[in-house]
């Protein structure tokens, strides 16, 4: 965007990057150092060898994606009933869905017991993903319909002129807009359901339906906590969300116009 | 069909004014929208299902308890009436913990917010490293609690890396216990989250920036405008709804931040770094007064409520 | 010397508890080892065993017909997971507690283990466990739940390395430990290695103080007969708090966790000092627990360690006595289906073959019948030290925990004020007391 700067401008901007680089690296190689204390890098190995990784890599990685898709669709189906189709209580939905936003964490945890267990799904994935899904909701909400509010009208206007049906003006005409938000959404969805740790372990008795979370505690128990394998452990179950970041970035740096005109 | 020029021109500028098929009864067209609206409901209702049945029984739970004693254990609860929320006015580790999730909560949000629109705009600028940047400040986002919190602890000790640093500069006067000093724990908690969810807001404004039409900004550029004046003039304006989603999902997440205290500070030195959060732990789950601490949850929910409701109000008024 | 983990029978409790279930849950379906109909499948949960896989196998092996399922979880986790699983009908079939308020809550969760006890060990079932034992686990007339090992507080455990290269002698009072711990820093380490961020670790050594000053005077400040802001009180904190003065504690404690911050400092050499109790013997003077405590830290462990009283406050008086009991309790959840065989597994695991498991590995059994271990010590001076832990685990002052939580919580957060602000001693222990006025017993 600042592809012409002034040579004060341009010094400055490359001694904050400077700066924040450092700020931001050198805790993390201390992070990394950690991890590296002991064993060198067979923390690692063993972190993968000693533990049931791969399977509560897969399990994860079901319930994270199946959350991320229920959150991605009804959130940006809600938004675009907010923003574009002006729905009926619009304003009433609204409310009550950032109000989802307030309850912490572990005021729910009886309530949502009681419900999991009438409802008879313990031990089923859907046990975490749902709640998981009405916890992310809100965020998907309201990020996507702050940014539909930013498209001009104009553009749904003008597809609604062409007789474009609802469904057709959100499937052609808005998802495709919206892809940089919806990165967003998938991005943040992913991270909060990937690092999920007491749902599961409340509603997953079986232990082979846990999921990575579950790993690092392989290396500590009540009075014993080898450390640097629950870094490398905490490390390695980091890495995919940094991934899927760096997949999902260049959505959003491609920027909404991108999406038009695909 | 609409072609991408079409679209161009029609986000460029202000274009034709909501152009309506002409002749069109005014009463049909009401009756028409009415339907139509109703119909949008439906597209609502997914999410509003999802939130209700898992946050908002949540929420009338805790309210139902909250007018009980209940140890959150016994099969038995007695009523106590109103006698839990007045208890909650003479709780002085109650008042604390306000007053430092309000400081916490204030602190952050400027902070945050503050840094990662200038991560935003510094990963537009022609700096060296900014594709480094873009990718690092979302590395501390997505590490656990118990890594961050760990880690702080030995940074930030008496012998931690940063005293060190701080004694090979010279400012040897500076060198303190940060965590365990009862006038910098609260701040030092502020400067430890948002260096590690900076990334969070970074996200965010990035994507609204994306939005800012390239060709407006070219416009503005051979108009003669400078950086600053772009900038202020043609981005910020764009990112009121931005900062309006950011202030509530950052305010809100503050209220709620638990781990980080509790594997830090656990709210010590003495009530120094206690939060709502942690009071309300200790209600529940340690001290077991389910029934007190679903009061408090209830208070810390009407006070996430207040950023909700001006969020709503807010981001309306923008539409107008 | 590392242990490799093929040698590791003494693995980190969770991950061996982990690796059953995995192995359980695993075989299920592809184990059809014939008559299911007569299988019993129990449940047991629990925050702090260990070799629980050993003691399991060795359990089934006894019963045969009677699989266990362990749900191990981290003790914060534990507290929030076990409400709402009690309640429900497909909850644990055998649970964990701590004495003191944990048990007092969820006593009626649990099955009156008197009649089965009468049946199985005889009238005499009381002289099969230490008193103590017993005592913190029972709730009016009712045994809740039994001991599965015994411990105490008391004990500052030293490095005597550390004390070698410092030219010290272990201090038996606090003067003596103030001139100790200034020759120790300026060898470049901690003295007294603590984690003040940790309640329960302050308490601990609040407890020592006061025992030596006034032994048992604190037990009754519990039971409400004595105010908690009388005299010997604030000589007593004012005593706990000059340790964070003097130099025996270093600064910025109270950012520092007991687990694993202090005692890793410790481990590796960087301390001279700890005040734990006797559930830190098996890690620091047997070689496998050592070599399992090592793994937190970078390079060797130090040592050889020992224990010795905590030292007295007062120069004239004499240290603490041990102070403790039960470290844990199994009990029978009342919603079991199978209370018989929940009661077999905690027969087991508290007097039974898994006292055995818990000997062998220097924790301290809570039957008094079986001895602890001391082949694995790491050089053979310590076993006399830990003989003596034995014998002061038969003649306790009073408990650790105090069995109401408002008045732990209370004392803990009086603590943490005290240790921030100083001036503050009267003020915090006014608050105690008004809590513990308040307190319906």
């Amino acid at each position: 965007m600042f592809r012409h700067q002034s040579t004060t401008g341009r010094v400055v901007s490359q001694l904050l990057v400077v700066v924040l680089l450092l700020v931001l690296m050198l805790p993390l190689l201390l992070v990394v150092r950690e991890s590296l204390k002991g064993e060198g890098w067979r923390n690692y190995v063993e972190v993968v060898a000693d533990t049931p990784f791969v399977r509560f890599f897969l399990n994860s990685l079901v319930i994270a994606g199946s959350t991320v898709a229920v959150v991605t669709a009804v959130a940006m189906a809600a938004a675009y009933g907010m923003v574009v189709l002006r729905a009926a209580f619009g304003r009433t939905s609204q409310l009550a869905i950032v109000a989802g936003l307030a309850l912490p964490g572990m005021a729910l945890t009886v309530p949502l017991f009681v419900t999991v267990q009438r409802l008879g799904l313990f031990d089923s994935p859907i046990a975490v993903i749902l709640p998981l899904s009405g916890l992310a909701v809100p965020f998907g909400v309201l990020v996507a319909r702050n940014y539909l509010t930013g498209i001009p009208g104009e553009i749904h206007e003008a597809a609604r002129l062409d007789g474009a049906g609802a469904w057709q003006l959100f499937a052609r005409i808005v998802v495709p807009l919206a892809r940089p938000i919806m990165a967003v959404i998938v991005i943040f969805t992913f991270l909060a359901a990937w690092n999920e740790y007491f749902l599961p372990l409340l509603f997953l008795q079986e232990h082979s339906a846990q999921v990575v979370t579950q790993i690092p505690g392989y290396f500590q128990s009540e009075r014993h906590i080898d450390l640097p394998k629950v870094f490398a452990a905490n490390l390695l179950i980091s890495l995919p969300i940094v991934a899927l970041y760096l997949v999902f970035q260049r959505q959003v740096r491609a920027g909404f116009l991108a999406g038009a005109i695909k | 069909m609409t072609t991408p020029s079409q679209l161009t021109r029609a986000a460029d500028g202000p274009g034709p004014a909501r152009a309506r098929p002409a002749g069109e009864p005014a009463r049909a067209r009401r009756r028409h929208d009415r339907r139509a609206r109703l119909a949008g409901f439906l597209w609502l209702l997914p999410a509003l299902v999802l939130v209700v049945g898992v946050v908002h029984v949540g929420i009338v739970y805790n309210a139902v308890i909250s007018t009980t004693d209940w140890n959150g254990i016994a099969p038995t609860r007695n009523p106590v009436g109103l006698d839990n929320y007045t208890a909650i006015l003479s709780d002085d580790v109650f008042l604390a913990a306000l007053r430092n999730t309000a400081v916490y909560a204030v602190a952050v949000t400027v902070l945050q917010l503050g840094a990662g629109l200038a991560v935003a705009v510094l990963v537009r600028t022609q700096a060296r490293g900014r594709n480094l940047l873009r990718v690092l400040i979302f590395v501390p986002v997505v590490l656990s609690p118990a890594i961050i919190g760990t880690t702080a602890r030995y940074l930030l000790d008496q012998d931690g890396a940063l005293n060190g640093l701080l004694r090979a500069a010279g400012l040897g006067d500076l060198v303190r216990p940060w965590l365990a000093d009862s006038s910098f724990a609260l701040a030092t908690l502020v400067v430890i989250t948002v260096w590690q969810y900076t990334g969070y807001s970074f996200v965010i404004y990035d994507a609204a920036i994306s939005q800012v039409d390239p060709a407006t900004l070219e416009a503005a550029q051979i108009d003669g405008a400078g950086n600053l004046r772009m900038f202020t003039s043609v981005v910020l304006p764009h990112l009121r709804g931005a900062h309006l989603v950011l202030i509530v999902l950052t305010a809100i997440s503050s209220l709620k931040t638990f781990d980080l205290v509790m594997l830090t500070t656990a709210g010590g030195p003495g009530t120094s770094t206690e939060l709502l959060t942690l009071h309300i732990y200790e209600q529940t789950i340690l001290r077991f007064h389910a029934g007190y601490g679903a009061a408090l949850s209830l208070v810390l929910v009407a006070i996430a409520l207040v950023f909700a409701v001006l969020q709503v109000r807010l981001s309306r008024l923008r539409e107008v | 010397m590392r242990t490799p983990h093929a040698e590791r029978r003494f693995v980190a409790p969770a991950a061996a508890m982990v690796l059953l279930c995995v192995a359980a849950c695993g075989s299920g379906s592809g184990d059809t080892s014939g008559d299911a109909s007569d299988d019993v499948r129990l449940t047991m949960v629990g925050w702090n065993i260990a070799a629980a896989e050993e003691t399991i196998a060795a359990f089934e092996d006894e019963h045969p017909g009677v699989t266990v399922e362990f749900r191990p979880y981290a003790y914060n986790d534990y507290l929030q997971a076990l409400r709402p699983a009690l309640t429900g009908n497909d909850g644990p079939d055998v649970f964990q507690v701590q004495p003191g308020g944990m048990l007092t809550n969820y006593e009626p969760l649990a099955v009156d283990l008197r009649p089965h006890l009468e049946e199985s060990l005889g009238a005499q079932w009381q002289d099969a466990y230490y008193e103590a034992g017993l005592e913190q686990l029972a709730y009016d007339d009712k045994q809740a739940a039994l001991p599965g090992i015994m411990s105490a507080a008391g004990l500052v455990y030293y490095d005597q390395a550390v004390l070698d290269e410092a030219g010290v002698e272990v201090p038996t009072t606090f003067d003596e430990w103030e001139t100790a711990c200034a020759a120790v820093v300026a060898t470049g380490r901690q003295c007294l290695a603590h984690g003040a961020k940790d309640a329960w670790a302050n308490i601990d050594v609040f407890l020592a103080v006061i025992n030596s000053d006034a032994p048992g005077v604190v037990y009754d400040a519990i039971a409400g007969d004595v105010a908690w802001d009388a005299p010997e009180f604030v000589t007593a904190a004012t005593e706990f708090v000059s340790l964070f003065q003097n130099g025996v504690i270093a600064e910025g404690a109270a950012s520092r966790a007991e687990y694993p911050d202090a005692f890793n400092e410790f481990v590796a050499g960087n301390a001279a000092f700890i005040a734990l109790g006797t559930w830190n013997t098996a890690g620091t003077m047997t070689t496998e627990g050592l070599a399992l405590s090592a793994e937190g830290i970078s390079g060797e462990p130090s040592g050889p360690f020992y224990a010795a009283p905590f030292p007295a406050p007062q120069s004239g008086n004499d240290p603490t006595a041990l102070f403790g009991g039960p470290d844990n309790g199994w009990a029978v959840s009342a919603q079991s289906a199978q209370p018989d065989e929940a009661y077999d597994l905690v027969e087991f695991l508290t007097h039974g073959g898994g006292q055995d498991v818990q000997a062998e590995l220097a924790n301290f059994p809570a039957n008094t019948e079986v001895a602890i271990s001391t082949a694995d010590v790491v050089v053979p001076d310590q076993v006399e030290n830990i003989e003596a832990q034995q014998e002061g685990l038969a003649d306790l002052v009073g408990a650790r925990q105090i069995p109401y939580p408002d008045l732990e919580a209370a004392l803990g957060q009086a603590l943490s004020s005290i240790i921030a602000d100083p001036g503050s001693i009267e003020d915090a222990l006014a608050a105690v007391e008004q809590v513990s006025a308040g307190l319906d017993r």
